[in-house]
Order: structure tokens, then C-alpha cells, then sequence
């Protein structure tokens, strides 16, 4: 098993999602994993910039890749964007593109070769579900949890090249891995409608509320999901989108590296729970 | 052209249901129409049937010919579903002058290559409109494979002298059908989608119009039309399960035609591509054989050099058509019937090529065969590819029939610019000129007539009310599908790539057969909402209507010419052939051989030889 | 023994129907082969369009287990590959009204697409008698998206679509749009562009439903990602989501390297973002926005050289 790696926490997990941040290094030590996060990394363009200027992004990702290849280290995020993002320039660079890219690269004498692959946390801890399994202390035993996979860690498949996106297991092994109980619902592999809640805040409200009922009405305890864009946008207007449907349903938003390290023993201040805006301290 | 478009113009063209069509009648008519059952009649001044390439070029020419004109096209589904959008090869046009070639080269090849039944003048006339074409379509927006200079690519084909196919990629009919779409949607051409043709109305010989159903609600009701354009498409799903054309493809306008009293031309030319997948005969492209591929019998043995030693696997279609049916008749091919087959190897090619430069046949052959090309051969044989016949086309200069009012164009049409044989890259500028010149035609006769009376559209849509009523009332559908795959079956083994008399005399019994089942049928389905078997039990009538006139046409034929290949007559008779076959129904469904002259001017009928 | 639930619509009532074939029925079949063979065997009343089975007509788009597939072109064994099972819940694609069974209703998808123009506009160098000049690498650009065959399973699958339609529109018809912009025998691409935008170019939710589920490969959400690129360029800057997307850009290129947040909400809105002033002091309340950020954050390590390379990219781009 890697267990070093390149870490690429992506802009939000320093400050709007930092509980992200804080409960994943909590959790990498009993994993065995060692963070190294990568020095001077830059947004990932969030598929936001990448509409601006496809090529500064391209050019941006490819110093990001470069720079974790400088470590000798496979990159691994826990932004399901970023993890779209990163792998999308890779197959971009290593698809022709690179010698190009590289060119722009020197300038600031780097060089991206192609050597470190990039992957996820949720991907990881599938791989290795034996060994999360082995350090499980506090099997989360009747937690009832609404898996909620988030659009860009199942999609598109040929770019993330990791599971069936209309049949994808990865997030139930590891939620079965910490003793805890995945329920179906309808909404678990739909989209929260983050990247458009400026533009299309009234759709995005609705898909947001759907998401939370579905999961509420699926008698789920609450709603775990490796993407922290999901998270906020779940957790964060969650209040907002069920008054707007007057729907009473309310659920706790948690970061995967959360629930880990519930299972894991971490207490719950430390998994930062108490930055969780609908009250999560209840599933610890 | 987009000037023009205004927001007024564009509210106006949305798309529509048939009763949102004006309405437009005199009390008499009314009155009528209600005795008869049938409400306010639509109307509308060109209706054209299908939305294929013809259908939409003849749309949007009739509507830049006379813009006050109320012009509709019908499709039968959503409009681009149809054969254009399944065509590879390419569109012929001479738009390079440099190398020697010529609209009249053009001209030879074409009527060369049918077999000397093609007629000359109006060819010759249809290859100065090609090239033309091209350069429209170019300067529509359809993206072409492109030269050094930046010109529209070409590339050899089939037949002919000089290289003018120009194409885009391998689907340059997908990218024709979606340029003429797109061309239609901007230009404000109003559909009406799911709506199928019953029968064309004529009366006191004049077109009245059509009678349609809305296959959404059942409705059957008629259309009044200044003029009526039948751009159906062709009929080979009379071979329903051997050919290369969609299921919808089943010749409804030519069936029409027929019953309205326009002659079917030509019908038992039938064009057989020599590489069709062996469950249904989805079309494998010429280009297996082009990249090298063998074609092998059940010995191993690469059989072409029997019947084209220096060409071998690279024959013309008519040739290696008939030389994979030979093996196959002489025991030298795989499997049993209709499943017949001989081998198209191409594993010798490498994985690498094919992978790269044919994965869209790799594709083909795991689809329907389960078949990986890179690791075992292909199982094909050949399939029904073109209807070469088609609706009498009166003069070419406007693609009108010989009923004052009623059009035709593209491959329902039968001018005949293919005569006994098509070239290939010839019917993709066939739909797109031919749609042209009929929407002109339609669109200046439009302008200059009056509405028909409509009481026969009337007498038609009150029989077809009653007929659903009938038809749907019990039975059993498996019946339907019985009769339809024993049609096919029949027509294969004895109107197929090999005709006698013997087996034409019995086939012309066995249709008979067929058309008593038919007649007596009745669907289990009267649920008049979108009722697709009751849409497959009018095709099933068209084509049984269609295999008689082309199994009666093949049995006069005494001769071999082009597709059509008699055994008891194998060479190509000028003496006494040299004529299109013109089938003909009376009022009482007979239907009764005729013959027409070919228009032979430039060029003296030669052997063919290649 | 194979199941296939197949949701229904008889004009009047909707249920689901069960049918039961053998598993030598569907073994080595397409789902379209499968639709067929209980129309012909068991019930002739059930209604589907299909027209070329082999993957270039669009006709037969329908809904696997929730997901829209094309039927002539997806193998059974696949499918059961894909989901450990035999038993399947065939449905019409979303998005689209019901007529019949699987058949839905595409006239308001097809005047959506009549809304962009589809058809391209000739630079006025061109004419219709000498035709155009393109190069190859020209052609090469815009041919993929030219793959389209009108199936809709991108629309079936839209979040966006789902949510509300009225302020949106099918991905393919951005596609189309990008396509007619793009061509550059093109004399107007905003012709294309401006209509998009009024459409609902910047509301894509960025999904990716679209790029996953297309059987021809196309993303949609590339060619819209695409477009906003265009109208951006041409000067279509107002509005919510151009300046949303250019803040992230703000940030990276001359900002700090990372998303400001606090910026993010003030850029994007405006001072039309005291609206969001209760949002914001749940966010104060929760620890997770630090108000001082409205005074730019800390430059990451290597910007300046991020810079450089960028003004290179730039710089090579123009040639």
C-alpha cells in the first residue's frame, strides 16, 4: 500500500471546509498514510477558471503535477473537484499535449514528466478496506449513513477511470469497512448543484433539498460525502433549501475523513464537528 | 437568409400538430367533410412527406422559392432518424475541373454504371447540379474532409473515372442529414413530427393532398395540399431481413404513389451491397475490403479469383455480390438459410490497424456478431441496399409525377438517374439536388394553383378510420411478424441477387399468399395512442404491395442488366430491354406491366465493362 | 431468467409491466434486440422508436436502471456485468414529455435547438457559388461535436434540466451552438453564442451526466465550458456567472493563487451580496470564513514563476 503521499488540499479546505483538512490529518497517522502537502500548490482552477482560460489552467495544474513530481510522490486530494480537475490535465498532458505545456513550464524551470498519478482519499481507503477495517476501535454500529458520491468523483468515468459511475461501490465498501450501514436512497448519485448555486441559486436550492429528503426519507442518520464542495453546499445552505420547501427534514453533512476518524477513535472536536453548520456532534 | 429571421417569423414557425394548420374551406366542403365524419379540413400549400435529405432540402427551397407559402414537412418519427444519416462513402460532384474531369464524365460513369437504363439528359442535368451542390452544402456549414488548399477532399469511388466523392471523415451522410436539419431549423421549417402517410388523395387527376395519421393520438385525418412532395425514401425493407437500411425505410410514399395511380418505376432494381452482417445486415464498409480484408468460403480459400482474378476482394458490388451468393448456393459457405455466410478476414491487417483505422467495423462486428474482428474474421453476406426504382418522375426540371400537384425526390424518386445500378456517392447527391428541384417545383405550381375539392381525401380518411377500427380489433400480432420475416425470406431466395422464372413464378404465388394472410389480419391493439403496431401493419401492406410490383417487373425482365441478374436470360438485352419497367395499379388493386423509353442521347449503350 | 420492469404510459395511466425471458434471450443481445423480441413475442401493444440499429440515428435513447443508454448500441451482458444482475427497469428518457411507453415527445427540444441557430453563417468571403476554405485542423476541431446524433441521453441525465427546465436547455443544443460558433468558416459566432446565453449557458451545474452518458463521446459540458470561454471573449461579461468564473481566474493568475472566498461572494454579486448577509454570519458564527480575507490572503510559494508561465502560454497562444 502507498502510504506516502502528495497532498493537494485544494483552496477550500484552508478555510470554508478547514474541518476537512483538520479531521483528515487526524485520521492519516492511524492509517499509516503520511501527508506531505505539496509547497506552493495553486487552485485547481475549480472548473470555474477553466471557462476563463483553458490554457492558464492547463498550465497552472500541470506546475501543480509538476511540483508533486519534484516530491516523487503519487498527488492524493480530498476535493472530488480537484480530483477531476488534476486528472483531467494529466490525461491532457500526457495526451499530447506535454511537450507544449512544457515549454510554458520552464520558465519557471519546471518540467512535468508524467510520473505521479493522482487519486483521491475515498479511492484509497477502498483499495485498502481490510487494512481501514483492521483499525477500526469504535465500529459505528446502527449508524445509518446516505452515501452521497458527489458528481466529480464518479464522473465522467473514462476521466476518473476508477468504478462504474451508474453502479459505483467504492463509497459503500469503506462505510461497510468502518461498521457503519450505507441506505439507499434515490438522490446518491445526483448533483448538489455547488458549481451553480450563484447563477442558478433556485435550482440549486431544489436540488439540494431533494438531496436531503431523499436521504431523510431513506431513514438515514446522516449524509457522508468525500467532496467538501458537496459538503458545504449540503451542510451550508442546508436550512435555506428545506425552507424554501418547507420541508422539516434536517440531516447532519459529513466529511468521509470525519466519519474515519469517528470509527478511528479521533474524538470530535478534533475531527473539527463542531464547524459542521447542521449539528453533527449527535453522529459522534 | 438569417436576415430575413425575424422574431415574428420564428413564433411563427414552431413546430406543430396537425390541427393548428390553417383551415381553409368552402361550406360545401364542410358539409362534406361532416357527412363523411371528418371535421375542418388542415391545409397547408406544399406538404412534404419525409424528413430526410431530400425532405428537408425540398422544404427549405420551396420556402426561399415563395416565402408567403405555408410549407410543413412530415415525418414519420423525429426528423433525423432516417437513411441519409446512415450513408459513409461519400457525395459526388465535380467541383475540380483540373484533372479532366467533367459534369459529362460524371454524366458516362453514372449512366455506365447503370447499365445503360439511366436516362441521359435528365442525368446530365442532375451532374451540373451536383457540383454545384457541393459547394452549397460547403457554404452551408456541412465540415468536409478538406485538402491542402482548403478545398472540399474527394476520394475514388466505385465506378468512377475521376475522383469526385467528396466526403467528411467516414459519415458524410450523417453530416449531410444534420446540415440539411440545421439548415431547415434555421430557416424556420415547421414539422410535423410523428405523423405517418396513409395515401396520397388524387382526384379529377389532380393531388389533393394527403391523408396522415398522428401516430401521438391516432387521429387519421386529411391534409388539403397545393402541392404534395414524396421524399419517403426507398423500399428495400421488403427484404425486411436482410438489408442495410433503418426499419423505418418502408418505401410508404412509393407504396402511395402506386395506389394513387403514379407508375412504380424500375422496382425490381434493387441494389445488393456485398458485405452486410449476417443477423439483419447492418452495412459493413466497403472500406474492410478497401484496407485489405480477404473474403474467404468455407475451404479457406480466397474465392475472388474465380470471378475477378485481377480486382479480386476489390470487384464491382454487382460482382462480388454475386460471386459471395455463388458460394454460398454452391456449398462452399458456412451455416444454414437465411444465416448463410462467408468470411471477411481481416486479423491479418494487425491489431493496430484495425484498431485505429477501422474501429467503427470492429464495433459493427461486436454489436451484432460478437465478433472481434482483430481476433477472428467476419461473418457477412450481402444485404439490400438501395431501391435503384422508385416514383415515375414525369420532368425532371421539376420532379413532378404525372399527377398535376404530387412531387418526389431523393431515393423514393425514380428519374432514373441510377438506372439498373447505382454508383456509389451518387445517392447522397441524388437526395440533396433532386430535394432541391422538387421544393422549386412544388413551390411554383403552389403558387400558381388552387386548393383542391378534397372529397376523395375525405372518401380516403373515412376508409382509413374504419380500417383502424377493423385491424385493431383482436388477433394476433405474432401473425404480423410471420408474414413480414416470411416476406423477406421469400423475396431473398428467390428476387434476390439470383432471379428465374421458376423461382419468380413462385414467388408471385407466394406474395398472393401473403397478401390473403395480410388482408385478413388483425392486430391486438386498439389503443389508438402512439400504436406502433398498428404503423407496422401499414408498412407491412406497403411493402407486400411493393414486392408484388417489383416480383411482377423482375419476372417480365427477360434479360440481366445491372443489379437485376436472370439466370435463364444472363446477358443484358438492348434489342428488346432497353426500357424501364413501369408497374402501374388500376382502381381495383391490379396491378399491370408497362413499359417506358430511356432517354438515350450522349452516350450509346456499350458493354459494361470495368 | 432475465426481468425487465419496463415503465409505462398508455396515454391515460402509467404502471410498470413485468416480462420475463430466458437468459438464452438476451445473452449476446442488445437491449434494442431485447425491446424487440418481447414486442414480437409477448406484447405488441408495448411502443419504442428505433430506425437504424447500428448507432447513427439517435432513434432508440431509453433509460437502463436510471441512466440513459443508446438501446441498439448496449449489450445485455454488459448490463449485467455493470450491475451483478439480470433484472433491469427500462424507462423513457427524463426530461422529456411521455408520449407513449418509451417514446417521448422532442418537438420542444428541437425548437430549443432552433433557438441557437444551428445552422452556420458563412463569413461574407465565401460565397455560395465558389463555397468555403477550411484546413483540415480546422475541420479536425469541430468534428467531434459533429458526432451528435440527436439521442438525448445527455438531456435525460441534466441535474440541471431536472431541477427546472424553464431557464435552461438540453446539453446538445450547447453542443450544437459550440459547433456552428466554432467552425471557422463562421462569420458570426455570437450569432450562436447570444442566444445560448439567453438560454442558460451560465446555469449548467457542471454535473458531467452529460459527458458521461453520451454514446458518441461528446461532453457536452466541455462545449458549454467552451462557449462561455467565447461570449466571455466577445465581451459578454455581465451577469452572475461570468463573473463568478472570473474570480477564480482573479485569484489564481493575479491574486494570491488560491480562491478567496470572502472575494468570491463580493465579485460575484456585488453589493447584492448583503442578501446573503445571513449566510455570511453563520459562516462567521461557524469558524469557517475569516472576514480579513477581504484583504487578499497569502500568495502561495512560486507565484511569480506560475505568472510567467502563464504570460509564456499566453504569449504562444496569440502566434
Amino acid at each position: 500500500m502507498q502510504t506516502e503521499f502528495a497532498f493537494f488540499p485544494g483552496c477550500v479546505l484552508t478555510q470554508a471546509a478547514k474541518e476537512s483538512k483538520m479531521a483528515l490529518e487526524a485520521v492519516a497517522p492511524k492509517l499509516g498514510i503520511t501527508l506531505k502537502e505539496i509547497p506552493g500548490w495553486s487552485c485547481c482552477g475549480a472548473s470555474q477558471a477553466q471557462d476563463v482560460d483553458p490554457v492558464a489552467t492547463l498550465v497552472a495544474n500541470a506546475r501543480n503535477l509538476a511540483l508533486a513530481e519534484k516530491m516523487g510522490l503519487p498527488v492524493l486530494t480530498s476535493c472530488s473537484t480537484c480530483l477531476l480537475m488534476l486528472r483531467r490535465a494529466k490525461a491532457e498532458l500526457d495526451g499530447g499535449k506535454k511537450d507544449r505545456i512544457n515549454t510554458f513550464l520552464a520558465k519557471g524551470n519546471m518540467s512535468y514528466a508524467g510520473t505521479s498519478e493522482v487519486t483521491s482519499l475515498l479511492w484509497v481507503l477502498a483499495q485498502n478496506a481490510q487494512m481501514l477495517k483492521s483499525k477500526v476501535v469504535r465500529p459505528l454500529a446502527g449508524l445509518k449513513v446516505a452515501a452521497f458520491y458527489g458528481c466529480h468523483s464518479l464522473r465522467p468515468e473514462h476521466a476518473l477511470g476508477f468504478e462504474s459511475a451508474v453502479n459505483p461501490s467504492s463509497f459503500e465498501t469503506v462505510v461497510a469497512a468502518l461498521g457503519a450501514q450505507t441506505v439507499p436512497f434515490t438522490k446518491r448519485l445526483d448533483c448538489c448543484g455547488f458549481h451553480a448555486v450563484y447563477p442558478a441559486e433556485k435550482s440549486v436550492m431544489r436540488m439540494t433539498g431533494q438531496i436531503v429528503d431523499s436521504a431523510a426519507a431513506s431513514g438515514a442518520t446522516c449524509l457522508v460525502t468525500p467532496c467538501p464542495l458537496c459538503q458545504m453546499q449540503l451542510d451550508i445552505y442546508q436550512e435555506a433549501a428545506q425552507d424554501i420547501s418547507s420541508s422539516k427534514a434536517r440531516m447532519p453533512v459529513l466529511h468521509l475523513s470525519q466519519l474515519v476518524g469517528l470509527a478511528l477513535g479521533v474524538p470530535a472536536k478534533a475531527l473539527g464537528l463542531d464547524y459542521n453548520v447542521v449539528d453533527a456532534t449527535k453522529v459522534a | 437568409m438569417t436576415q430575413q429571421f425575424t422574431r415574428r417569423k420564428f413564433l411563427q414557425s414552431a413546430c406543430i400538430t396537425i390541427s393548428a394548420l390553417t383551415v381553409n374551406m368552402s361550406g360545401i366542403e364542410k358539409a362534406l367533410a361532416a357527412a363523411a365524419g371528418v371535421g375542418p379540413m388542415a391545409t397547408c400549400d406544399v406538404l412534404i412527406i419525409g424528413s430526410g435529405g431530400a425532405g428537408l432540402r425540398a422544404a427549405v427551397a420551396a420556402m426561399k422559392k415563395n416565402p408567403k407559402l405555408n410549407v410543413v414537412v412530415v415525418s414519420k418519427c423525429m426528423p433525423s432518424r432516417s437513411a441519409t444519416c446512415m450513408a459513409e462513402g461519400g457525395i459526388n460532384g465535380v467541383t475540380d475541373f483540373s484533372k479532366g474531369d467533367s459534369y459529362e464524365l460524371h454524366c458516362f460513369d453514372t449512366v455506365k454504371g447503370g447499365d445503360y437504363l439511366v436516362d441521359q439528359d435528365s442525368t446530365l442535368k442532375f451532374c451540373e447540379q451536383a457540383g454545384p451542390a457541393i459547394l452549397e452544402l460547403d457554404y452551408l456549414g456541412m465540415p468536409f474532409s478538406r485538402t491542402a488548399e482548403g478545398k472540399v477532399k474527394a476520394r475514388p469511388f466505385g465506378g468512377a473515372s475521376k475522383v469526385r466523392c467528396n466526403y467528411s471523415a467516414d459519415k458524410t451522410g450523417h453530416i449531410v442529414a444534420h446540415t440539411c436539419l440545421d439548415d431547415a431549423l434555421s430557416n424556420g421549417v415547421k414539422f410535423l413530427m410523428d405523423h405517418e402517410l396513409l395515401d396520397v388523395a388524387v382526384d379529377n387527376g389532380r393531388c389533393e393532398g394527403a391523408v396522415l395519421r398522428n401516430i401521438r393520438t391516432g387521429e387519421i385525418a386529411p391534409v388539403r395540399a397545393k402541392a404534395v412532395v414524396l421524399a419517403t425514401g426507398g423500399y428495400t425493407r421488403i427484404f425486411w431481413n436482410r438489408t442495410s437500411t433503418p426499419y423505418i425505410a418502408t418505401g410508404d410514399g412509393v407504396a402511395a404513389a402506386l395506389r394513387a395511380g403514379v407508375p412504380f418505376k424500375d422496382p425490381e432494381m434493387v441494389q445488393f451491397h456485398p458485405t452486410g452482417v449476417v443477423h439483419g445486415g447492418v452495412l459493413i464498409t466497403e472500406a474492410a475490403r478497401g484496407e485489405g480484408g480477404y473474403l474467404l468460403n468455407n475451404k479457406g480459400e480466397r474465392f475472388m479469383k474465380a470471378y475477378a482474378p485481377s480486382k479480386m476482394e476489390l470487384g464491382p458490388r454487382d460482382i462480388v455480390a454475386r460471386a459471395i451468393e455463388t458460394e454460398i448456393r454452391e456449398g462452399r459457405g458456412y451455416g444454414q438459410g437465411l444465416e448463410s455466410y462467408v468470411l471477411l478476414d481481416l486479423r491479418h491487417l494487425g491489431r493496430d490497424k484495425i484498431v485505429n483505422d477501422l474501429p467503427q467495423i470492429r464495433h459493427v462486428g461486436k454489436l451484432f456478431e460478437n465478433i472481434d474482428l482483430v481476433d477472428q474474421p467476419m461473418v457477412i453476406r450481402p444485404t439490400a441496399h438501395y431501391s435503384m426504382g422508385g416514383i415515375e418522375v414525369n420532368r425532371f426540371d421539376d420532379m413532378s409525377t404525372v399527377v398535376p400537384g404530387l412531387f418526389t425526390a431523393g431515393e423514393a424518386s425514380c428519374v432514373s438517374i441510377h438506372g439498373a445500378n447505382r454508383l456509389g456517392g451518387n445517392s447522397l447527391a441524388d437526395a440533396v439536388v433532386t430535394g432541391k428541384i422538387a421544393g422549386d417545383g412544388a413551390a411554383t405550381f403552389a403558387s400558381q394553383a388552387d386548393f383542391a375539392a378534397g372529397k376523395r381525401l375525405v372518401d380516403i380518411t373515412a376508409r382509413w378510420q374504419s380500417r383502424f377500427r377493423d385491424a385493431t380489433n383482436g388477433g394476433d400480432a405474432k401473425q404480423l411478424y410471420a408474414i413480414r420475416e416470411e416476406m423477406g425470406a421469400q423475396l431473398w431466395d428467390n428476387m434476390g441477387i439470383f432471379r428465374t422464372q421458376a423461382k419468380l413464378d413462385a414467388l408471385t404465388g407466394t406474395l398472393a399468399d401473403l397478401r390473403s394472410r395480410y388482408e385478413a389480419l388483425r392486430v391486438p391493439n386498439a389503443n389508438p395512442v402512439y400504436n406502433t403496431v398498428f404503423t407496422e401493419y401499414v408498412e407491412l401492406g406497403n411493402m407486400l404491395q411493393l414486392a408484388q410490383a417489383a416480383c411482377l417487373a423482375a419476372s417480365e425482365r427477360k434479360e440481366s442488366r445491372g443489379a437485376h441478374t436472370r439466370e435463364d436470360f444472363p446477358k443484358r438485352d438492348d434489342a428488346n430491354f432497353l426500357k424501364h419497367s413501369m408497374v402501374t395499379m388500376d382502381d381495383s388493386g391490379k396491378m399491370r406491366m408497362g413499359w417506358k423509353d430511356v432517354e438515350i442521347t450522349k452516350f450509346k449503350p456499350e458493354e459494361r465493362k470495368y | 431468467m432475465a426481468t425487465i420492469i419496463i415503465d409505462r404510459f398508455d396515454g391515460k395511466n402509467r404502471f410498470e409491466q413485468s416480462y420475463k425471458l430466458d437468459a438464452a434471450d438476451v445473452a449476446g443481445k442488445t437491449v434494442l434486440n431485447t425491446l424487440l423480441f418481447i414486442k414480437q413475442t409477448q406484447d405488441p401493444t408495448l411502443n419504442f422508436t428505433a430506425s437504424c440499429r447500428c448507432a447513427i440515428c439517435g432513434a432508440c435513447a431509453v433509460r437502463v436502471n436510471g441512466h440513459a443508454v443508446l438501446a441498439c448500441d448496449t449489450k445485455m451482458d454488459d448490463l449485467i456485468q455493470t450491475y451483478g444482475s439480470d433484472t433491469f427497469r427500462i424507462a423513457p428518457l427524463a426530461n422529456f414529455k411521455v408520449i407513449s411507453d418509451l417514446v417521448v415527445d422532442w418537438e420542444p427540444a428541437m425548437e430549443n435547438l432552433r433557438k441557437i441557430h444551428p445552422g452556420m453563417v458563412a463569413k461574407s468571403e465565401f460565397s455560395m457559388k465558389e463555397g468555403c476554405r477550411q484546413n483540415q485542423k480546422d475541420f479536425d476541431r469541430i468534428i467531434k461535436q459533429w458526432d451528435c446524433i440527436l439521442c438525448g441521453a445527455c438531456a435525460s441525465e441534466c441535474n440541471k434540466l431536472s431541477a427546472d427546465n424553464r431557464d435552461y436547455m438540453e446539453p446538445f443544443v450547447f453542443t450544437h451552438a459550440w459547433r456552428a460558433a466554432n467552425d471557422s468558416r463562421s462569420k458570426d459566432p455570437l450569432l450562436h453564442g447570444k442566444p445560448a446565453v439567453a438560454g442558460g449557458l451560465w446555469n449548467c451545474v457542471h454535473c458531467q451526466e452529460c459527458a458521461n452518458r453520451c454514446p458518441k463521446g461528446i461532453s457536452a459540458a466541455d462545449d458549454i465550458a467552451g462557449l462561455r470561454g467565447m461570449v466571455m471573449a466577445k465581451g459578454m461579461t455581465e451577469g452572475v456567472g461570468p463573473a463568478h468564473a472570473k474570480s477564480f481566474y482573479t485569484d489564481l493568475v493575479e491574486d494570491s493563487g488560491r480562491l478567496n472566498e470572502v472575494r468570491l461572494a463580493l465579485r460575484t454579486e456585488g453589493i447584492s451580496t448583503i442578501a446573503r448577509a445571513g449566510m455570511a454570519v453563520t459562516l462567521l458564527r461557524q469558524g469557517k470564513m475569516n472576514p480579513l480575507e477581504a484583504f487578499g490572503g497569502e500568495t502561495i510559494e512560486g507565484h511569480d514563476a506560475l505568472v510567467k508561465m502563464i504570460q509564456a502560454a499566453h504569449a504562444a497562444e496569440k502566434e
